[in-house]
């Protein structure tokens, strides 16, 4: 996301946004924020875990970590 | 479709009873020195004086109302967007039929309900518009505070809008099917190659080179500017009538042989459209079609595809069978999609979306009503005779399949 529609994001681009389907549970989705960050190397099917990003004072939202060990 | 649904199959009974006599389009602005609601008021009325007809003997209306913007602007009626009772109202008429369609694939839509309406009997003479407005500032721009309901679930991550709803389908397709970008700059020239040909067309005379298209800066990677339309003021309105009330008026019929619209999606996130959803749904819109109007994807001579987003154009391409699966992009870098060229599949021959400016899917349901009458003017093909307006995504959208003769 090099532009955001949204106030408050201007200083965040750009950003990363990856669509995770849970392996948990196939065909169940989530979009939420790649936090390695747009110098990542990236594919479709690359394995990430979940870990949250604190936006706020006690507001935290679920993002994304490429996992490495794979 | 769920497990165990039922598949309705079977060709429509009133097919080809239903037809449009008569159009008008208004030129395609950047912000028009009239109101939506005055424009929409012209253009509505010339649309009726070309079916020959009075605006007294219009007694039916239909539109999809939708402004279809992300952002935060007042959607006001006959100022922002046009209903259906807005302009009966506002011009003189009391009419027996007003409907407006609410779904996706708007202009499909609208083209079903006024079909019925004409066949059932509920009116004669339905005007059909479709008005779309461009307001002042940023078009998608949304000062929010707080996000509610299912979009608490996508707006903190900063996922809104359909840019970013059309990039990770297309970034999908790309990866998937190891497609380039540089594929998708011959279907961008395309339409706008078409569109510089229209006078009407917000790009009337402004073509743009693949080389232009490649240069421009990223927004939502692997979206640019130009894989998106313009948001434009313009109206377009369409006058449908019997088959054989059309037949005495001065303008030769485009029946209309049948339509799908919508079928039943996956339960998602806010403009979450994962590319299967796009196409396995799909591909059961395309199935309804065919079975709708009776026809198969090797009759059309005028497939004319939606592309507000040029990743569209693959989508419907690869949804309707006008190739395989994972090969449009290989098509259209071959030529396949030129219109000048012999043999190939015009599919923007009327500039489409990305060639005219945000019309939703009018340029499509004009291009074939303009070559399927035999008024395309300078721009007439040699062979039209069944032509498909498609709208929206194939999943979430629809089409109508016109024809030259009824069958």
């Amino acid at each position: 996301m090099r532009q955001s529609f949204l106030p408050g994001f201007d200083r965040d681009v750009p950003f990363v946004l990856v669509d995770v389907e849970l392996s948990t549970q196939p065909d169940l989705r989530l979009i939420g924020r790649l936090v390695d960050g747009p110098n990542a190397t990236l594919r479709v099917g690359a394995p990430v875990r979940l870990t949250f990003e604190d936006i706020d004072d006690g507001v935290a939202i679920p993002a994304w970590a490429l996992e490495q060990s794979n | 479709m769920g497990a165990g649904a039922k598949q309705l199959t079977g060709r429509f009974a009133a097919s080809n009873r239903v037809a449009i006599a008569g159009y008008a389009q208004s030129p395609i602005t950047r912000h028009s020195d009239l109101t939506l609601g005055a424009l929409t008021m012209e253009t509505a009325r010339r649309a009726i004086h070309d079916a020959g007809l009075a605006v007294s003997q219009v007694d039916g209306f239909v539109t999809a109302a939708l402004f279809p913007t992300a952002g935060a602007h007042a959607a006001e009626d006959g100022v922002s967007l046009v209903s259906a009772n807005w302009l009966a109202q506002h011009l003189g008429i009391n009419p027996r039929y007003a409907a407006g369609f609410q779904g996706f694939g708007q202009v499909p839509g609208a083209v079903s309900m006024a079909f019925n309406a004409v066949a059932s009997g509920a009116a004669d003479y339905v005007l059909v518009h479709r008005a779309l407005h461009n307001p002042p500032g940023r078009y998608h721009a949304n000062p929010m505070q707080e996000a509610r309901g299912s979009q608490q679930w996508t707006v903190p991550q900063g996922y809104f809008g359909p840019l970013a709803m059309i990039a990770l389908a297309y970034n999908e397709y790309l990866q998937r099917y190891g497609a380039k970008r540089e594929a998708m700059a011959a279907v961008v020239s395309e339409a706008r190659k078409n569109g510089a040909r229209i006078p009407w067309s917000y790009w009337h005379g402004q073509p743009l080179s693949p080389e232009e298209y490649l240069a421009a800066p990223m927004i939502n990677d692997p979206i640019c500017r130009f894989d998106c339309d313009i948001p434009v003021d313009g109206v377009a309105a369409f006058v449908f009538t019997s088959a054989e009330r059309a037949a005495d008026l001065p303008h030769r019929p485009v029946y209309v042989s049948g339509y799908a619209t919508g079928a039943p999606v996956r339960h998602r996130l806010p403009l979450h459209w994962p590319l299967d959803d796009i196409m396995d749904i799909g591909v059961e819109t395309a199935r309804r079609l065919w079975e709708h109007s009776g026809i198969g994807p090797t009759d059309v001579d005028l497939p004319q595809l939606y592309d507000g987003f040029s990743p569209f154009v693959y989508f419907w391409m690869e949804c309707l069978g006008l190739c395989p699966r994972g090969e449009a992009h290989q098509l259209v870098q071959e030529g396949g999609i030129d219109s000048d060229r012999p043999g190939a599949l015009p599919v923007l021959s009327g500039g489409g979306a990305l060639g005219n400016g945000r019309m939703h899917g009018v340029p499509q349901m004009l291009e074939c009503y303009l070559q399927l009458s035999g008024r395309a003017g300078d721009r007439q093909r040699p062979k039209a005779s069944i032509g498909l307006a498609c709208h929206s995504s194939p999943h979430f959208g629809g089409a109508v399949v016109y024809s030259s003769e009824p069958f």
